[in-house]
């Protein structure tokens, strides 16, 4: 009985898939929405906080990937700074324009619901989803890993 | 047969479920007694059913000793969490935020060994244009504290429990969200307990928004004649953000008038029972600096007894480039002047004209003024391969009140003026290197006058400390990752004149997976205040040593 018990457990974890969960969550702008309808088609998922300089690198290098690409996707930010630092969030969104685009969805994490389902600490945690899908997850940035989300990009959206 | 049946079956249903895992191993052994071991493991499962999810989360900890808090050998957290449309219902672990923070404000700062959290029942309910939350459990904090005995820096010698039990409703109508919440507390080993009720509004409009919350605290404790003493309290909290196209005007305006203390008792977090919860971090409004010797002299804010205002300015300077200035400014809600006795007696605040004043911060040294200017340029070349950072920052901080009568008068004071910068390059599609360096000059000690007489006694044994930070890091390959970093000071208040005034420190890194890393550091770290959003612990020195830290994801 126990060996037939592991093997369902391999086979779930072999086959087991990773998705963005169906949750409601809060945009900057305090509408609700279903997390998952926000990652539809091929999606750039990523934790970050105004006080991390490594997200906000990240952030700047998907979107110039996106220009430089003219890729359609859509970018979900999580939000990770506690709530007071919410008018410092509406500031910095502000000043980007690109992030003001509609393929562009700021979430507000300040209770860390979806950093803990995620284990998002350290941050940045970014993930490829196709369909909600996580088909490729990355944490920390780095100069050149914007040539990994290039080549992760390309390979989602030829599926 | 049946085997296989059985296989299929539970196969199927095994597959709908999803896990995630997390690992992360720290060790350290640095001179003197400065070792810890540390093992953390996160496991979530979820299950996915239409309309419905399950989700189950647990936090491992094997730690003997942590670098910060006590040991664990078990679980440190747990969730079992339903969820629907409408509905949820999470049992275990439950951080919590209503509005911006006023009332309730549950945060984990691990670094810090200050995790607010609580265990117990959160449920909640959305439809339309309403969300209500209703909880309860039961919170601990820990924390490290000189006022009582044993105290070490990396150990919590204080520890408070207490129930929490509440509700928050969020209504929204015709643009206005309004918020109005209640939250009861026992604290479980005393007799005392509080009220927190609230209210908040906020109102987007075309070019900007505007938020403003109001609290009010009852404290009840039965006194050592088991007379019920009761004190009162109030905050409010006011913010308001205009957008000129790309530019961004924010100003928070805060006044928390929770437990008013004279100097001798306004840092006692042991016995003044009717002080702002740990539950409760209300908003700071202090900037919040990533810069390491801006990040070390940082503000530790007072939620009991303050008054202050925020102002800052950021925006586009042409397509890359981001300008930021700020300005903090800061008191208690009243100034403390001492009778011939050594009595204190609290003063309404006055402006610098003289005149009085209840709304506003003052600068008047018996009231804990503080300041802060900081002003920083980032952005991108044209080429976009470079990445830099300059700034400017200015503080002034009076943190002690010790002596203020009509002959004496001796504050503890913090001045300093910093110069930190970055430069990031891409040097081609395999090599980009990082510079940062960090010039500060700081005046730290008593300033004193005497019968007129006026002297400054710097706690340092240079009348300037001169605090340097370089570090420059090599990166290969989003692969591989070298630091070497030196921070140097003239005149350091930990160490003795024997010690060295220089920490070295190297770092490998390599990421094995894109979302798992090993980190190999070996040297010395400066010790000092480690502040995140206005919680600050003092983090003694790493000298000479080992760390090691791995991080690995599993699905």
């Amino acid at each position: 009985m126990r060996k037939y018990g592991f093997l369902v457990l391999v086979i779930s974890v072999l086959f087991g898939q990773s998705t963005i969960p169906s949750t409601k969550v809060r945009l900057l702008n305090n509408e609700t929405v279903n997390l998952n309808e926000l990652t539809n088609g091929v999606s750039i998922v990523s934790f970050w906080a105004t006080w991390c300089i490594p997200c906000i690198k990240e952030i700047y290098a998907i979107e110039k990937l996106i220009q430089d690409n003219s890729y359609d996707i859509s970018v979900v930010l999580i939000n990770t700074d506690d709530a007071g630092k919410i008018p410092k969030v509406k500031s910095f969104v502000n000043s980007k324009k690109y992030l003001k685009g509609d393929n562009y969805h700021i979430i507000m994490d300040y209770d860390k619901r979806l950093y803990k389902r995620f284990n998002a600490r350290p941050i940045p945690l970014t993930f490829i989803t196709i369909d909600s899908e996580i088909v490729y997850r990355k944490r920390g940035f780095v100069n050149g890993d914007e040539q990994i989300f290039k080549q992760e990009l390309d390979k989602a959206l030829d599926e | 047969m049946n085997k296989y049946i059985f296989i299929l079956f539970f196969s199927s249903l095994l597959a709908q479920v999803e896990y995630s895992s997390y690992l992360n191993f720290r060790y350290g052994d640095g001179e003197g007694d400065y070792a810890y071991d540390e093992i953390y493991s996160n496991l979530g499962i979820t299950l996915n059913r239409p309309e419905h999810r399950f989700e189950a989360s647990l936090s491992l900890e094997l730690s003997n000793p942590p670098e910060i808090g006590l040991k664990e050998e078990g679980v440190r957290e747990f969730l079992l969490g339903y969820y629907n449309e409408n509905f949820s219902l999470e049992l275990g672990d439950f951080y919590k935020t209503w509005g911006r923070g006023l009332i309730l404000n549950q945060v984990m700062y691990q670094h810090l060994d200050f995790d607010t959290g609580a265990r117990g029942v959160s449920v909640e309910y959305q439809k339309d244009d309403l969300i209500l939350n209703v909880l309860g459990g039961e919170s601990g904090i820990r924390k490290s504290t000189t006022l009582l005995g044993g105290y070490n820096p990396r150990i919590p010698n204080y520890f408070l429990d207490q129930n929490i039990y509440g509700s928050d409703l969020t209504l929204s109508s015709s643009g206005l969200i309004m918020g109005f919440s209640l939250l009861l507390t026992e604290q479980s080993d005393t007799d005392i307990s509080s009220t927190i009720g609230g209210m908040r509004f906020e109102k987007p409009y075309n070019k900007g928004d505007l938020f403003l919350s109001f609290m009010h605290k009852r404290s009840e404790r039965n006194g050592t004649e088991n007379n019920l003493e009761s004190d009162k309290g109030n905050g409010i909290y006011l913010s308001n953000i205009n957008y000129i196209d790309d530019w961004s005007l924010t100003s928070n305006y805060r006044r928390y008038r929770i437990d008013i203390k004279d100097p001798s008792e306004r840092d006692d977090i042991v016995n003044n029972y009717a002080q702002a919860l740990d539950i409760q971090r209300s908003p700071t409004a202090y900037y919040q600096h990533s810069f390491k010797l801006l990040s070390r002299n940082s503000k530790q804010a007072n939620l009991n007894d303050e008054v202050g205002l925020e102002l800052e300015l950021t925006g586009p300077l042409g397509d890359d480039k981001t300008l930021l200035v700020s300005y903090s400014k800061s008191s208690s809600t009243k100034g403390w002047h001492s009778d011939e006795f050594g009595v204190w007696n609290a003063e309404p605040l006055t402006t610098t004209a003289g005149n009085s004043n209840s709304l506003f911060p003052s600068s008047d040294k018996d009231s804990y003024p503080f300041d802060e200017f900081f002003i920083e340029l980032n952005g991108y070349n044209k080429s976009g391969n470079v990445f830099y950072r300059i700034g400017f920052d200015y503080l002034s901080d009076t943190f002690a009140v010790l002596t203020n009568s009509d002959v004496s008068e001796s504050f503890e004071v913090n001045k300093a003026i910093t110069f930190p910068s970055m430069v990031n390059i891409t040097l081609n599609d395999l090599w980009s290197i990082e510079m940062q360096l960090e010039l500060q000059r700081a005046k730290k000690g008593f300033e004193v006058t005497n019968n007129g007489k006026s002297s400054f006694t710097s706690l340092l044994s240079e009348k300037y400390q001169k605090n340097t930070f370089v570090s420059l890091t090599a990166n290969y390959s989003s692969k591989w990752s070298l630091t070497i970093a030196n921070e140097s000071t003239n005149s350091d208040e930990a160490l003795s004149n024997f010690e060295s005034n220089t920490w070295n420190s190297m770092s490998l890194t390599y990421r094995i997976k894109p979302d798992s890393a090993l980190e190999v550091f070996y040297g010395s770290i400066r010790g000092g205040l480690d502040c995140t959003n206005g919680v600050c612990r003092y983090i003694q020195s790493f000298e000479d040593g080992l760390r090691i830290d791995y991080n690995v994801s599993f699905n």
